[in-house]
């Protein structure tokens, strides 16, 4: 074989190969630009992302846990945490969102959630704006939506820090109660309200709270937010009691009815005085704070563990 | 003369079957029907204590609450109807369900708590204030005229309800609690609901059952009545007011149930009983009972999960109305 | 016999319509008097309110004796029963519970039917012939049946005094007289009856006496023979009748002939007038009976575009032009004709003020002038107070000012 056609074959090759990895990059670069959201729509991210409307407390929440408060230019009325998003913009309630005031915003990503009404998403994708729907059912699927707001905002560092961080702490709490027999893992019963009495069943955040914080969701057989019977109620017999209070509108009814009405008095959890008013905002929200909630239950269920549980009103 | 002899052993007949009625349905629970339960109301030595709560402060409770409501709105539509001379008439007519859940919808979000009558409190008292709104607006001089009122009671059920609606809407979160309230049921029944029910009754039946005679001559229409002595003014003030605070008790423990209170009066119609004079006590007693199973089949069927009344009731509805489709084709 | 129901003066009002003037009359017990009128007249009100069910705005009722208005609820229906013209609709008892219901001014608050209830139900329903239906929903009979049930009920309550509106309206002939006959029964047991009949007959027939009612005004009380006149009939009903005697009762009976012509029945009118004050008088004098003429007015005013349409003659004069002397003596002409003279409250102005000249000719040579008292409220008057200085000559000179005619001719001068 001559040099001349060895170096000849050498460059084709190399020039192949490089036609390849740019083919390649472009088309790894091509798919890098969306991503999906919780209700499977593919959404472009967009560039740059400066300002971002939340349509839910618990994206408001990711929203400031990714340190994005500056670019946080709409909320809803019902966005309360951290105190700084009372004083944003706001838009609308969970259901019922003015789309006058969001275009006016002049968003560039708008994080939607399972309540914003599917015409909202329609329109707003219509007029342009990109619009990313969060709808997590698990703990993990609201790490996921962690980290893919990060993404998606442009702060995927972050994303990943908070992701990881979150993804700590619950390993902490799971290792910690991985050792216990189910004797050793109290019965616990989540009153959300009273008239009728209304729980959470499988399929929740809160049996996921109960379940990894070392406790047995005393109603785990049935599916989802369910009522039930007074009767019921009595014969599950709960260890424990988590009663959902919403501060400040004085909505403590339903704690008031465990404290006061008699015929629950053979239920070991009232006998032991083991009723805990938990915050209504912290447990039903799927936003950063369910790592909060899961440590409220673990103190609940396990104060030997993980110390005692401390309510501020 | 027979029909008097039937009449005669319908009453007992009604009686027995009432008690049988609170018997079986004591015995339904969990799910599921267990004769023992029904049997522990002659001898309850051997339950343990939770049982014992179980059987006699939560389910004795709720099964005799809802035949009393039952029986409470039966009773209170039947002598609408009579005054009304209109067989379409239900016991809400005077807008008492619409002040009720304004009264539950402002009890919820003022958030008071004045124990826990907080809300039947609250229902009971905006009830009856649409009802004496009704009245007053209802009046012409010193008469009550029967569309009049018919419309009064209309108008202030729908202000009410749309103030229940805005309520509902400035809620939000609370919206659940509400909805659950407008929907009507027997959950959480206790003792204390019970007595809320009863001293209504106690004094409401005999005092509506004496009315009967002027009902009857209602029938007739209010001139002929008039021409037959009954002072028809004196007559429907008592008898509303009266059924009012019937309504109003039942709504305010109960929420809005429906459909019974139209329809009973009816059934016990189609049995042939005509005369106020046993059409009341027969509308109480199978009123009551028709609630009181609709309830057992509300908390039995999904069990745990308790369907709300109102939905089973209100079901009722539609085979009635059916019916009263057909009636009205072949008679027009 | 004595008086068992009188009624002194009484009137009422419908919000500001008079529905009954000051009617005066009596009823004796075992007395069957019949109420006839046209329609309109207030026969049902009158019934309403010997009833009791409304109160009169004037004057009073006495029954057996107490006056009524002391009287409660309970009380006067033990004494009165009501039959009214309405039947119920939709009724679901039976007849036989329907007829019991008349048994309830008798019987207490708890009380159950006796059996004296039962054998008053059972008289009630055999002499109605209606104890075939007893068992028989009341919704499911005729007219004419329920009607039957209806009386018997009224009967049920054994009243001294029992009030029918229109009882045989929905009945065949055999009915209706036997009806007839159940009143004549209970007229002899001693039973007070007044009962509105539509038929004349049916009250010269069998009634003791008539009371015929006219336009809330009683035109006269008494027994049929002395009341029941062709006149009397023809006032009544506005309609020619032939009076016979009926062969067998030897009682008037009356055959309705032709609708009487009004026109030259009361007189002739002629109307001063201008700018519609002579139209809603044209109305009313046309269907009072009076024949009109008009005069002077201009063409294309709108009570000469009135006037000709009726077919009253018209002295006109040119579009917004004085009147001239000649349209004046053709005025006058035509007013020589006329019974009356009007003068309508009409704006006076220069051009039409020889109307006023003309009246005064008019009364001058004795013809009865009339001038309706708005006619004199200066607010009429752009003529700087000549109009009101020759209407008070007019008077001067024999002009009667009066209220509205209607009064004036209603009343037995005229």
């Amino acid at each position: 074989m001559s040099k001349r056609s060895s170096v000849a074959k050498s460059k084709t090759v190399v020039f192949v190969m490089g036609l390849w990895f740019f083919a390649f990059t472009l088309a790894w670069g091509a798919q890098a630009t969306t991503i999906c959201d919780d209700v499977g729509r593919e959404v472009e991210i967009p560039f740059p992302c400066e300002r971002i409307i939340s349509l839910s407390p618990s994206n408001t929440e990711i929203v400031f846990a990714l340190s994005l408060a500056e670019k946080l230019v709409g909320v809803t009325t019902y966005c309360n945490y951290p105190e700084e998003a009372r004083e944003k913009e706001k838009v609308g309630t969970l259901n019922e969102i003015n789309l006058e005031k969001v275009v006016e915003l002049e968003p560039d990503l708008v994080l939607a959630s399972s309540l914003t009404p599917p015409e909202v998403v329609g329109r707003l994708e219509g007029l342009g704006i990109t619009v990313f729907v969060l709808d997590p059912h698990s703990i993990d699927e609201v790490i996921g939506d962690v980290e893919k707001v990060g993404i998606i905002s442009g702060a995927e560092d972050k994303g990943q820090e908070l992701k990881e961080a979150m993804e700590q702490k619950i390993e902490d709490i799971k290792s910690k109660v991985s050792h216990l027999s189910p004797e050793e893992r109290p019965t616990v019963f989540h009153l959300i309200w009273h008239e009728p009495l209304w729980t959470a069943g499988k399929d929740t955040f809160i049996n996921e709270f109960i379940t990894l914080a070392g406790g047995q969701n005393v109603v785990a057989d049935l599916s989802g937010y369910i009522t039930v019977d007074l009767e019921e109620f009595v014969r599950r017999n709960p260890d424990i009691i988590t009663v959902v209070e919403n501060p400040g509108e004085g909505g403590d009814l339903s704690y008031q009815f465990l404290l006061s009405d008699g015929r629950l008095r053979m239920i070991k959890a009232i006998q032991d005085h083991k009723v805990f008013p938990v915050d209504g905002d912290i447990v039903s929200r799927s936003g950063p704070r369910v790592v909060e909630a899961l440590y409220m239950y673990a103190c609940i269920i396990h104060p030997e563990i993980f110390g005692e549980y401390e309510y501020q009103k | 003369m027979s029909i008097k002899n039937k009449k005669r052993l319908i009453y007992p007949g009604l009686l027995i079957l009432v008690l049988g009625s609170i018997f079986l349905a004591q015995g339904f629970g969990g799910g599921r029907y267990q004769i023992s339960d029904s049997l522990s109301l002659f001898s309850s030595s051997t339950l343990s204590p939770s049982e014992r709560i179980i059987l006699f402060e939560i389910r004795l409770p709720r099964v005799i609450l809802s035949f009393l409501v039952g029986g409470s709105l039966s009773l209170g539509g039947a002598a609408l109807q009579g005054v009304f001379q209109n067989p379409l008439v239900d016991p809400y007519v005077l807008g008492i369900s619409s002040g009720a859940a304004l009264g539950a919808v402002i009890a919820i979000l003022s958030g008071v708590y004045l124990g826990f009558f907080t809300i039947p409190l609250f229902a009971f008292s905006m009830a009856l204030f649409s009802a004496f709104l009704v009245f007053h607006l209802g009046k012409v001089g010193k008469k009550f005229p029967l569309e009049v009122l018919l419309l009064a009671g209309i108008g202030v059920g729908f202000f009410f309800s749309a103030l229940v609606s805005l309520g509902m809407f400035l809620a939000g979160e609370d919206l659940h609690q509400l909805i659950f309230w407008t929907m009507g049921g027997f959950w959480n029944s206790s003792w204390r609901e019970v007595k809320m029910v009863l001293p209504f009754l106690i004094v409401g039946l005999p005092v509506l059952v004496s009315f009967s005679r002027e009902l009857n001559a209602f029938l007739l229409g209010e001139k002929v009545a008039e021409s037959l002595g009954v002072e028809v003014e004196k007559v429907k003030k008592w008898l509303l007011l009266v059924v009012s605070l019937l309504v109003a008790s039942a709504v305010a423990v109960s929420g809005v149930i429906g459909f019974v209170g139209l329809v009973v009066p009816h059934l016990v119609r189609l049995l042939g009983i005509r005369d106020h004079r046993h059409l009341l006590p027969f509308s109480f007693l199978l009123g009551g009972g028709v609630l009181l199973w609709a309830d057992t089949l509300a908390r039995t069927i999904l069990n745990p999960v308790e369907l709300p009344v109102g939905i089973i009731t209100n079901l009722l509805g539609v085979p009635f109305f059916i019916y009263l489709l057909q009636k009205r084709k072949k008679n027009p | 016999m004595k008086e068992y129901l009188q009624a002194k003066d009484l009137s009422f009002s419908y919000s500001k319509r008079k529905v009954l003037d000051k009617l005066t009359f009596s009823v004796k017990e075992g007395e069957l008097v019949g109420v006839a009128g046209p329609n309109g007249a207030g026969k049902s009100t009158l019934l309403h309110l010997l009833a009791g069910l409304i109160t009169p705005g004037g004057g009073e009722i006495i029954i057996g004796g107490k006056e009524a208005r002391f009287l409660s609820r309970r009380m006067w229906s033990k004494k009165v029963a009501v039959v009214f013209q309405e039947v119920p609709q939709n009724l679901d008892l039976t007849s036989q519970e329907v007829v019991t219901m008349g048994r309830f001014p008798h019987l207490g608050r708890w009380q159950r039917e006796r059996e004296v209830d039962e054998e008053k139900v059972f008289w009630a329903m055999k002499i109605t012939s209606t104890t075939v239906f007893s068992d028989r929903l009341f919704s499911e009979l005729s007219g004419g049946e329920k009607q039957r049930v209806m009386i018997a009920r009224a009967l049920a309550q054994e009243p001294e005094l029992l009030l029918l509106d229109e009882p045989t309206s929905h009945l065949d002939v055999l009915h209706q007289l036997e009806i007839m006959d159940i009143l004549l029964d209970l007229r002899a047991g001693g039973v007070a009856i007044v009962s509105v009949f539509h038929d004349l007959n049916l009250v010269s027939q069998f009634c003791d006496k008539a009371l015929l009612l006219k336009e809330g005004r009683m035109l006269s009380f008494g027994r049929v023979e002395e009341v029941m006149r062709a006149e009397e009939v023809e006032k009544l009903f506005g309609v020619e009748f032939l009076e016979t005697t009926h062969p067998f009762s030897l009682r008037p009976f009356f055959m309705p002939l032709r609708k009487i012509k009004n026109e030259t029945h009361r007189g002739r009118i002629h109307l001063i007038c201008g700018g519609g004050s002579g139209s809603p008088l044209m109305r009313e004098l046309l269907e009072a009976g009076f024949s009109l003429s008009l005069g002077v007015v201009n063409q294309l005013d709108s009570d000469e575009e009135l006037a000709r349409k009726l077919g009253i003659p018209v002295v006109q004069e040119k579009p917004f032009s004085p009147f001239s002397p000649s349209t004046m003596e053709e005025a006058y002409r035509l007013a020589q004709k006329a019974d009356f003279i009007v003068i309508a409250p009409t704006y006076w102005g220069r051009g039409n003020l020889p109307n006023l000249d003309l009246a005064e000719r008019l009364v001058r040579e004795n013809k009865v002038v009339l001038i309706l008292k708005e006619a004199l409220d200066s607010r009429f008057d752009y003529t700087e107070g000549e109009a009101h200085k020759k209407l008070e000559r007019i008077i001067e000179e024999g002009g009667e000012v009066i209220e509205d005619l209607s009064t004036y001719f209603s009343s037995p001068s005229s």
